[in-house]
């Protein structure tokens, strides 16, 4: 029997990075050479299957990077269980902006929110400007996954959604069951499937650990 | 398209479809006593089996769903017959849905049927059949197909297809049994579709859509909706948290269609005349004249046909304006500045409205309908318990009709109801009678054990169709009204509660009654919904009925208009002695008088809070409170009752929908009528009925529909684009206001709901600043719209504003539903004023508002100017200004005179305007901003509290003493306004000064709505202020 679960996914970074053409790539495998800045945050859903029928929906919620709309990003990564930090390789500025959303979402978000780093515009290795070892030893120091992607040829967008997937603490479905229909979040431990709820789901669950 | 394509489109992207199988359905022999064979009885069907995983906890539920395609409708109104085989459409319409579960069971037969003449078979297309030991050729296999409940519901008899499909069929037999051995149900279980939330829910949409169009054309809105700003009843909502995005497009789809339905229909309006009455009588019969209130003064009409009836006794006062429920809001001195502007104003002429066609023209001046209600018919314990004579029913009906004089002949009784003492009674003239139809009465006892008829209500509802338009009117023939719409009034009279403290019983006995009056619903029975479905179909629509629960009974707000009357029986919240107090005052205008003391005035408060009676309004009480007389002894001079508080206790209030506008004529008691405790209350008003053709409604309901259908999907093509997302208003000063406006386009070709949602739940919307027109909408594909933002600074917003930063900035969040959010920057730097802001705040100021940074620029509270900069530098103009004072507050300046003064106020810049000017309009504008300045304090330069002392005092010395109680910046402006008054009081004539006193009174004492206390007399404020003018 398979089994599927829910979760909320941000991306956060420095606006032109590709955040909106990663999304696309995995959700539509798709991508636009000009795409228009996003002014405001798009809602998508996409679903993962994992290896053992496992399959994995994430609610994603694709922010805006402009400075101007900084303050809204936590309105966006509130009872998020995962994001999706992302930088251009070509732009070392990019990667210092990347710090300062890790530094926040250290501080701010939910503590068991997986983190994924992402180095994004890989076809545009010549003209690379952050270097694999910098981007992978920061990573390495917080804890976080680390990838570089390339959303124009798709170059590892669908793993690194797939990597996380993998990360998240997913607890069988039989667990949650009791209650269930009628049950709030808080008999479904790390699955945020009630993205009505204003409470903080994605708890980390002792057995999961 | 093949049915599996037409199917894959036609599920929902949550559901999954698990087979698709073309079938002809048989329709069951034992039910066939027609003599009709083939094919009529037979029909071409599609079975889907869909089936649906839980997002909560991942169980799996299943349904067979019998669809038909749905054929295209030739132009012509008729309706396509299964025979006539019009082109097939790409969509199905359910027939029947089956969940999988229980007793469900597919069972099968082969049979060779070789009189059926099957259609070539263009079955799942997908599948290349093997060979099969089941596929023969030209045979035919029968299903007959069992429900989950058994055949006890369904005559006892299954559902029986013939198929062909022979993959087909083995794929939706193995669904079938997968999906049932996954349900979770007890085999015994039965589940009411209609109301179970944990089985089954996912199949509700699909009937959305059908059960949608029935319920828009049938059951009108309720008022109480249709009259709430519809963002108030979607789903709580904020950036990265969506509401119930699914529930809320329904709602705002629902309101659209019915909104573009009937302006698409309408095709003008014509006026029906009510006039009501309501009358305790204390059991008394009828031994009075009742004319005057049963058809009010129509020797006046006929000479005048404007003239309102009126009653020689009461106080006369000029035609009433609507009156919104929210009246106690404004700001009872507005009418001050509106009737010193009105004057210098170019006077707008006023647009002359072709006055509405009547619905009767042979007696336009009759009302065309009179509705009574009377309370306390019947006071015996015999009536009580036993109410069944009408006796007093017949007495009071006879009067009326005696009333009516030589007019009685003119009118017929088309309903009455009543439940022991109350009675409510529907007169209707004789030529309209015919237009009345869909009578229906109801009755609840709200009384001893909340069952009694001592308290409580009767209601009628009656339909109202208009006469078809003669030839004369200027309905052409491509304009005319084939089978005109009707409008739906109800009328209700109620008796509620009675005391003074039992303003909480009353309260909640509107709201017993308010969900206990309730009608038959007949409109489903006869209804459209089987006239006008698609095709008459053999398969009983059995789920879908028992799904949305047809016929549920429609409550009083679910028709165009309700009026309700009665002795309502709520008081005044003030003192018994203030009370009759405040009716003698003579010196006090009594429109004024009755506007202060309805402020406590427990119904209005009611309303007000929302507690009871939200949404309705009521005319302009002009009218002395019609309770309680007393004919012997004990009674004061105005002859109430010494034992009981007078009160407004008997009211008519009315709600309308959008397409039914109530314009008050009139509304009035009539102390003339003397035979009962109460006074009987009378209101006459006109009602716009919509003229629209009944079938041209639905198409246009339908054609509505279609367009917005897909509203409810997460297509994620296109989508909505906002053209400008940095809105600059520039500079924002107080009391000029500045748009922008906001475009919106559709990109995509599906149609798009929007609604402005808050950053956080409970934050605001937008800033304090800004006000938003519309905050919700919808847009068809490809199509644009502007949204309005206003930038508005008045006394309301500009204390705060004036303490805060200049550079106003805001994000407004527009979310797409069921999509993206919008951000749209604003920003606009604040012009600071000196208006609306505390006297002790203005005092502190070091320089010029203008100059003012941040709190920390302000003079510590010991330091503080003795008074106002602002106003002192107004008054010394005007004190050194030698032009006559002859109209002096009594017009009001040139509004940009005004404003440059106002503008140099705040720089602190030398007026343009020397002192030394003889131009009376300069002076006149200065003297406006000063009135306009004080207006706009926040609290009054004599705060309401001080006021009742006011009252007490009896010369200049005493009124200086109310002074001490001020502070300090209140007393130098009060001593400097004074002055100045004085000054000018010198060169006036007596009359004159009394009128300058009149005006400023009021500004400076200024009540306080808020307050508690029943404000002071006008006459006793302009007394005192006197004492310093003289």
């Amino acid at each position: 029997m398979s089994k599927q679960f829910q979760f909320k996914l941000v991306l956060l970074g420095e606006s032109a990075v590709g955040k909106s053409s990663l999304v696309l790539r995995f959700v539509k495998d798709q991508f636009d050479d000009y795409r228009e800045s996003t002014i405001g945050a798009a809602f998508l859903t996409q679903t993962v299957t994992l290896d053992d029928q496992t399959t994995v929906k994430f609610e994603i919620w694709d922010t805006a990077g402009q400075e101007r709309y900084k303050s809204l990003a936590p309105m966006y990564y509130r009872n998020a269980n995962c994001a999706v930090v992302v930088y251009d390789i070509t732009q070392s500025a990019s990667l210092e902006k990347a710090r300062t959303w890790i530094r926040e979402l250290q501080r701010q978000a939910d503590p068991s929110i997986v983190i994924a780093l992402c180095g994004n515009k890989l076809d545009l290795a010549a003209r690379r400007q952050v270097s694999q070892e910098e981007a992978k030893k920061y990573a390495e120091e917080e804890g976080l996954m680390w990838t570089e992607t390339s959303a124009k040829t798709g170059e590892g967008v669908t793993e690194i959604f797939t990597e996380i997937a993998k990360k998240l603490p997913l607890t069988a479905p039989s667990a949650a069951r009791a209650g269930a229909r009628t049950g709030g979040p808080a008999t479904r431990t790390g699955v945020d499937l009630n993205r009505q709820s204003g409470s903080a789901p994605g708890q980390p669950d002792a057995c999961n650990c | 398209m093949s049915s599996l394509a037409i199917a894959s489109e036609f599920i929902r992207s949550s559901d999954e479809l698990r087979a698709v199988l073309e079938v002809t359905q048989i329709v069951n022999k034992s039910l066939d006593s027609s003599p009709q064979t083939s094919p009529e009885t037979r029909d071409r069907c599609v079975l889907l089996v869909v089936s649906h995983k839980d997002d909560w906890d991942l169980t799996e539920e299943g349904c067979l769903f019998v669809c038909k395609h749905r054929w295209m409708r030739s132009t012509s109104t008729g309706v396509a017959g299964a025979n006539a085989h019009p082109p097939r459409s790409d969509e199905l319409d359910i027939q029947k849905v089956l969940p999988i579960y229980g007793e469900f069971a597919v069972a099968m037969s082969q049979t060779k049927r070789e009189i059926l003449e099957l259609r070539s078979s263009i079955v799942n297309s997908a599948v290349t059949a093997p060979k099969s030991v089941l596929e023969q050729p030209r045979s035919v296999i029968t299903l007959n197909i069992t429900p989950a409940e058994g055949l006890a519901h369904d005559n006892g008899t299954p559902l029986t297809f013939a198929a062909e499909d022979v993959e087909g069929l083995k794929q939706l037999l193995s669904e079938c049994k997968s999906l049932k051995e996954a349900s979770e149900l007890d085999g015994s279980e039965v589940v009411n579709l209609a109301q179970s939330t944990t089985h089954f829910n996912w199949i509700k949409p699909y009937f959305s859509k059908k059960t949608t169009i029935a319920a828009l054309t049938s059951v009108p809105q309720d008022l109480r909706q249709v009259n709430q700003p519809l963002l108030d009843r979607l789903s709580p909502s904020c950036a990265g948290h969506m509401g119930d995005d699914h529930a809320d497009v329904r709602v705002m789809r629902d309101d659209w269609i019915r909104v573009q339905a009937k302006e698409a229909s309408r095709r003008g309006k014509q006026s029906l005349t009510i006039r009501l009455g309501t009358f305790n009588v204390n059991g008394k019969m009828p031994t009075q004249d009742l004319s005057s209130w049963v058809q009010g003064n129509v020797q006046n009409k006929v000479n005048d046909p404007s003239a309102e009836p009126k009653s020689a006794s009461t106080p006369s006062l000029p035609p009433l304006a609507k009156v919104s429920p929210l009246v106690l809001t404004r700001n009872p001195f507005d009418w001050i500045i509106r009737r010193q502007s009105s004057k210098t104003k170019v006077h707008e002429v006023p647009v002359k409205e072709d006055p509405l066609a009547r619905v009767d023209e042979e007696h336009p001046d009759d009302p065309d309908m009179l509705v009574f209600g009377f309370q306390e018919l019947d006071l015996s314990t015999e009536a009580l318990l036993y109410s069944t004579s009408n006796t007093r029913e017949d007495a009071w009906c006879h009067a009326i009709f005696a009333s009516l004089g030589e007019k009685a002949t003119n009118y017929d009784k088309l309903a009455s109801k009543q439940l022991v003492g109350m009675l409510i009674i529907v007169i209707v003239k004789r030529s309209l009678k015919p237009c009345f139809g869909d009578v229906k009465t109801s009755m609840t006892g709200a009384g001893i054990l909340g069952v009694l008829g001592n308290k409580g209500g009767t209601a009628i509802r009656v339909s109202f169709t208009p006469p078809r338009p003669p030839s004369t009117l200027d309905w052409t023939s491509s304009n005319s009204v084939n089978q005109p719409g009707p409008t739906t009034l109800t009328f209700v009279n109620a008796h509620l509660a009675a005391f003074d403290e039992m303003v909480d019983k009353r309260n909640s006995d509107f709201h017993d009654l308010s969900r206990r009056l309730t009608f038959e619903n007949s409109a489903y029975s006869n209804s459209s919904l089987k006239e006008h479905s698609e095709e008459k179909s053999d398969v009983v629509d059995h789920v879908a009925t028992q799904t949305i629960g047809l016929n549920p009974p429609l409550n009083v707000y679910e028709g165009d208009a309700v009026f309700w009357m009665g002795d309502l029986n709520y008081r005044v919240d003030v003192q018994d002695h203030e009370m009759r107090r405040t009716l003698r005052n003579e010196e006090w205008e009594t429109r004024d008088k009755f506007d202060a003391l309805l402020c406590f005035d427990q119904l209005k408060k009611a309303i007000h809070s929302k507690k009871a009676f939200f949404g309705f309004q009521e005319c302009q009480i002009s009218h002395m409170p019609t309770y309680r007389f007393s004919p012997g002894l004990m009674m004061d001079k105005l002859g109430y009752d010494l034992k009981r508080k007078p009160a407004w206790t008997d009211r008519i209030l009315y709600m309308h929908g959008s397409g039914c506008q109530i314009t008050p004529g009139s509304y009035t008691g009539h102390p003339q009528i003397t035979l009962s405790d109460h006074r009987p209350v009378s209101a006459y008003c006109t009602v716009q009925v919509d003229l629209y053709d009944l079938d041209e409604h639905r198409v246009n309901i339908v054609k509505r529909f279609n367009e917005v259908s897909h509203l409810d999907s997460e297509s994620d093509k296109g989508g909505l684009k906002i053209e400008e997302t940095l809105i600059d208003f520039g500079q924002i000063h107080y009391g000029k206001s500045v748009e922008r406006r906001l475009v919106i386009r559709n990109i995509g070709k599906s149609p798009r709901a929007f609604r402005f949602v808050p950053v956080q739940l409970d934050s605001p919307i937008h800033p304090e600043w800004i006000q938003i027109h519309p905050m919700t909408g919808i847009l068809l594909g490809e199509e644009t719209t502007e949204i309005l933002l206003q930038a508005d600074v008045n006394d309301s917003n500009a204390q705060h504003l004036n303490s805060g930063d200049k550079d106003l900035d805001g994000t407004l969040i527009l979310h797409t539903m069921l999509g993206k959010d919008h951000f749209v920057s604003l920003s606009a730097e604040y012009q600071r004023t000196c208006f609306a802001n505390k006297l002790s705040w203005l005092t502190r100021l070091r320089g010029p508002i203008r100059s003012f940074k941040h709190a920390a620029d302000l003079l510590p509270e010991s330091h503080s100017r003795n008074a106002p900069k602002e106003i002192i530098r107004l008054v010394n103009w005007l004190m050194t200004n030698n032009a006559t004072s002859e109209q002096i507050f009594m017009e009001t300046g040139k509004e940009d005179v005004i404003d440059i003064i106002r503008e140099c106020l705040d720089t602190g810049d030398e007026f343009p305007y020397s002192p030394q000017t003889s131009d009376t309009q300069t002076r006149l504008a200065f003297a406006s901003t000063l009135l306009r300045l004080l207006n706009s304090l926040p609290e009054a330069v004599i705060p309401s509290h001080l006021h009742p002392r006011c009252l007490e005092m009896s010369n200049r010395d005493e009124a200086f003493e109310v002074l001490d109680e001020l502070h300090p910046a209140a007393v130098n402006v009060w001593i400097s306004v004074t002055a100045f008054l004085h000054f000018v009081s010198q060169s006036l004539k007596e009359e004159q000064v009394r009128r300058i006193a009149s005006v400023l009174a009021p500004i400076l004492l200024r009540d306080d709505i808020t307050s508690a206390a029943l404000p002071i007399p006008p006459n006793e404020k302009s007394k005192f202020l006197m004492y310093f003018m003289e």
